[in-house]
């Protein structure tokens, strides 16, 4: 037999054709596919025993219980604690991700300053010994006429007291706290009547909320979900949120004119603001008369209403002069308003002067608020030293000179004070269940530092729930189990003390009794003479920036707040969030501006620029544009980034009522 | 309360019920799925084209202006087909398996050959490719479930009602001399974290369970239903417009404007 060319070929053709009647390929093929899942730097799982620990999120305000389940010492999955009546077991995203919070990318391990160098900006890292030489060298030569202010994010905390002490101490010492939307109704019910206010959701009938999400980050999710079967919901704000769509009723309002509603509303039910007829109401905020008065009337019949108007986490509060309005309103109805035994402590920032700050000691935790930094920087003095507290280089930390981080969420022990829509007061220990990095300073212990008082944060606590034990009154929630406990049964307060380290809350009874009679006359009138002033300061458009800017957040995810990296699933790997800088608008509005779903613009208001993405958003008002402060795509779990504008940048707060709404331009970039 | 299969128990059709009435589009069930399953955070270049998303919450509207606009969120993952499983059928590797035990459609990574065959058969798009090995920050991989390995770059995956907790909750019966898994000890993880509670789980061949209750509802449908592959999602809704919207072949289009 010659053996030529062509056999040769004829043989591996055959071969190859052959070889597909044997398992050989097919073995090669399963066997590629499982190498390729068993590569050395598959990242290693956890191993160790697996354990259940409890603890209570600090994220945000809403004081939520956590179950983590924990392999040795590291918390692998967080969940709610479905025993409680406080969160039903819910956690909202950015708290079932808190775990990864202390690995997130942008974490300030130690501490470091930032200085600007011929126009560049250069980092060096010193001790925490340095960084308070550093500010004690700036207190002593602290000009007259500025001041130290400390900025306390979450009011209400033993922290909080501390920072108070410890402001009488320092220098020209101030105690400020950030603009604080939640509470704000009640807040100012406390102020108007002088007895702090907390809110029986679970008993009302009926809830109007003027623009504050409700159901999207505000109060305790769990709770509020839990309510939510039993209330009716009005949700009056300019645009479909994710509260206005879930809602029993929309009520689409022009920006801004919220306050000409509750005008009408308390006209209708008391008389009072004579004047704003429907038919004015309607004119003024674009919100038909009919609806005015059905919503007056549903508010009349309701057993327990409740009109709830915080505002956004990113559009900011509302003014005092507004929610003394909104206020007045829940004192004109059957009100699921009760007295509460804990007064709402806030000294906000905008009270104090502008330029008067010296030193600014930021404090470590979130007011769950996106505040605009302009809101806090109109109040620094020229050369002022800011100081970041918090564990991570965002948020404020964008904008001081020094950094000195805290330990991150679940590191250290913490406090949780009464949550915004708890219907008592309460107080929980959020124990630390990850070992703190070296490096990380307590920020109430830093500044007892710099106060030369020194303080250690555990004892004080230790001191308070010493405190709780000796009044006896109250009762301890388990998160193992929802045993319930009056506090009389702890026969020592070390007792109370680990209960509440293992996992507990303490809550005071609901209180009994009406929250206050009807509102005075002189109440309503002056209630009604402020938000008339105010409706006439606003309004008034500026031609060359003829659109209507409203800024919205999502609570927990913007200021100085951080979330975890695996939240890009919802901004970047869905559609299901906006990420921050998206500016929606109305179709009508991108095709007079010739804007596309998913194009560039600039967005310019009278504090500066700021690119943006473009949402075409038929649930926006024409006229309007919806802009997100928070998480940008880029910033989420990328690599430290510092500077470049955000919206909140270009937001401009006004007087007493910051930032709700700006006079803005869009154009295509 | 009745309990469920587990070996030589009877076997069980496991479904869910979503009230799309109740959820909110918070997105909490996407991120514990996310922990459960260890899926990364999204790579530097990733879309929503292709990131990996097991459970997708998408937004919905029902097409008005303002302000009759309205809006909506269907949280969508694999249907666990029942019958005609189109990913199934074409899979070359047998890589993808209904469990006759459980109903459920099973993925096993470690046999897939990446030809994503299954993803171009799924009608749901519920199918998602691991364009890129899985990263996670420096630290963060020690918070990763022990239960589920990560999978690497080139193969598929997918909702499998978090598996993982199947097989923890088999091993709990067992160890408690049970044949029967008991239903409170087998919740996916997007069950456990939805805050609204919107998500309903459990045996549909049990009449007993308020999963197999509520999937008769008349509010109840499933997606696509004329293609007869018998999905064991169903959603509940009493707004006409999101019923003929989630009904559309993809849901995944009908977006906001
Ligand atoms: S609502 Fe606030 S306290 Fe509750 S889980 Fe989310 S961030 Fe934490
Ligand atoms: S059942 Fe499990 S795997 Fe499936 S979407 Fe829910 S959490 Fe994810
Ligand atoms: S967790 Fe529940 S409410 Fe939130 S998006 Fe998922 S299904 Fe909807």
């Amino acid at each position: 037999m010659n053996f030529g060319r062509r056999t040769l070929l004829q043989f591996a053709g055959g071969s190859a054709a052959g070889a597909l009647f044997t398992p050989i390929p097919w073995r090669l093929l399963w066997d590629s596919a499982v190498w390729t899942q068993n590569w050395s730097w598959i990242p290693k799982l956890p191993r160790g025993e697996v354990t259940e620990k409890f603890s209570t999120c600090t994220l945000c305000p809403a004081a939520c219980p956590v179950k983590a389940r924990c392999v040795g010492n590291q918390p692998v999955s967080l969940t709610g604690v479905a025993a409680t009546a406080e969160s039903n077991g819910a956690l909202c995203p950015v708290g079932l991700a808190g775990h990864h919070l202390p690995y997130h990318p942008k974490r300030a391990v130690l501490p470091f300053r930032r200085r600007s160098v011929n126009g560049k900006v250069a980092v060096s890292p010193l001790s925490a010994d340095e960084a308070a030489a550093a500010i004690a060298e700036r207190l002593n030569a602290l000009p007259a006429g500025q001041s130290t202010v400390i900025l306390d994010e979450r009011p209400g905390r033993v922290t909080s007291r501390i920072y108070q002490t410890l402001a009488a101490k320092l220098p020209r010492g101030e105690y400020v706290t950030s603009p604080q939307t939640e509470g704000g109704t009640l807040a100012k019910l406390e102020s108007l009547t002088g007895t702090p206010a907390a809110m029986n959701m679970a008993g009302a009938d009926l809830v109007v909320s003027f623009g504050t999400p409700l159901l999207d980050g505000w109060g305790t999710p769990g709770r509020v979900f839990a309510a939510r079967d039993r209330f009716r919901l009005i949700q009056v704000e300019p645009l479909l949120s994710r509260t206005a769509a879930a809602a029993d009723l929309w009520i689409p309002v022009y920006p801004g004119t919220e306050a000409a509603l509750a005008l009408g509303l308390l006209n209708l039910l008391t008389g009072a603001a004579s004047g704003w007829t429907p038919e004015k109401v309607q004119s003024v905020s674009g919100v038909p008369a009919e609806s005015v008065a059905r919503i007056a009337a549903e508010l009349k019949a309701a057993k327990a209403a409740l009109v709830i108007a915080d505002g956004d986490p990113g559009g900011g509060a509302f003014s005092p002069d507004e929610q003394s309005l909104f206020a007045a309103l829940n004192l004109a109805v059957d009100s699921a308003v009760h007295p509460c035994g804990v007064p709402r402590v806030t000294r906000p920032i905008e009270a104090l002067p502008d330029a008067s700050i010296g030193v600014l000691l930021c404090d470590a935790a979130s007011s769950g608020a996106g505040t605009p930094w302009r809101v806090i920087a109109r109040k620094l003095a020229p050369a002022a030293m800011v100081v970041s507290l918090s564990p991570f280089l965002e948020g404020y930390g964008r904008h001081a000179e020094l950094i000195v981080p805290a330990p991150a969420y679940l590191e250290s022990l913490q406090e949780v004070p009464t949550a915004p829509d708890a219907p008592a007061a309460g107080f929980a220990l959020a124990p630390p269940l990850i070992p703190a990095r070296p490096g990380a300073t307590e920020p109430a212990e830093f500044i007892a530092r710099l106060a030369g008082e020194p303080v250690t944060l555990s004892v004080e606590l230790k001191k308070h729930v010493e405190a709780l034990h000796a009044t006896g009154k109250g009762e301890v929630v388990r998160y193992a189990g929802g045993e319930v406990t009056p506090v009389k049964d702890f026969k020592t307060s070390d007792e109370l003390w680990n209960a509440l380290n293992q996992g507990a809350c303490w809550r005071q009874g609901l209180p009994a009794g009406m929250y206050a009679s009807k509102p005075s006359a002189r109440l309503l009138q002056a209630a009604v003479q402020s938000a008339e002033r105010r409706l006439a300061a606003g309004g008034q458009t500026d031609p060359a920036r003829p659109l209507m800017l409203i800024t919205t957040a999502w609570r927990a995810t913007a200021g100085n707040a951080q979330v975890s990296p695996l939240l890009t699933k919802l901004y970047q790997e869905s559609e299901l969030r906006e990420p921050g800088n998206s500016a929606a608008i109305h179709p009508d509005t991108s095709q007079k501006l010739n804007l596309k779903h998913g194009g560039q613009a600039i967005l310019t208001t009278a504090c500066g620029s700021c690119p943006v993405a473009i949402v075409v958003d038929a649930g926006v008002m024409p006229g309007v544009v919806s802009a997100v402060i928070g998480p940008t795509v880029d910033s989420i779990g990328a690599a430290p980034r510092n500077g470049g504008s955000t919206i909140g940048d270009i937001c401009a707060p006004d007087g007493d009522a910051p930032w709700r709404v700006t006079s803005a331009q869009l154009r295509r970039a | 309360m009745s309990t469920t299969t587990a070996k030589n128990a009877k076997n069980a059709r496991y479904g869910m019920v979503i009230d799309l009435d109740r959820c909110n589009g918070c997105g909490a069930c996407m991120v514990a799925c996310a922990v459960e399953n260890n899926v990364p955070p999204a790579q530097a270049k990733a879309t929503a084209r292709t990131g990996i998303t097991w459970m997708r919450v998408e937004n919905v509207a029902n097409g008005a202006s303002f302000p009759e606009h309205r809006t909506a969120f269907i949280p969508i993952m694999c249907q666990q087909c029942g019958e005609e499983t189109p990913c199934v059928s074409v899979c070359p590797q047998q890589a993808v398996e209904v469990d006759p035990k459980t109903g459920i459609v099973d993925q096993m990574p470690q046999r897939c050959l990446g030809c994503r065959y299954c993803m171009a058969a799924c009608p749901y798009h519920a199918r998602y490719f691991n364009w890129w090995d899985p990263e996670w920050p420096a630290g963060m991989e020690k918070a990763l479930n022990p239960e589920v390995a990560p999978r690497m770059r080139g193969v598929v995956e997918k909702c499998n009602f978090c598996h993982g907790r199947y097989h923890a909750a088999k091993a709990k019966a067992a160890a408690a001399g049970r044949r029967d898994i008991d239903p409170a000890d087998y919740q996916p993880a997007c069950v456990e974290a939805c805050p609204t509670r919107a998500i309903v789980f459990g045996d549909l061949d049990d009449r007993s369970s308020q999963a197999a209750q509520l999937a008769k509802s008349p509010d109840a449908f499933r997606l696509l239903p004329k293609l007869g592959t018998e999905p064991k999602i169903y959603y509940l809704t009493r707004r006409p417009w999101v019923r003929e919207i989630a009904s559309a072949s993809s849901p995944a289009e009908v977006r906001r404007g």
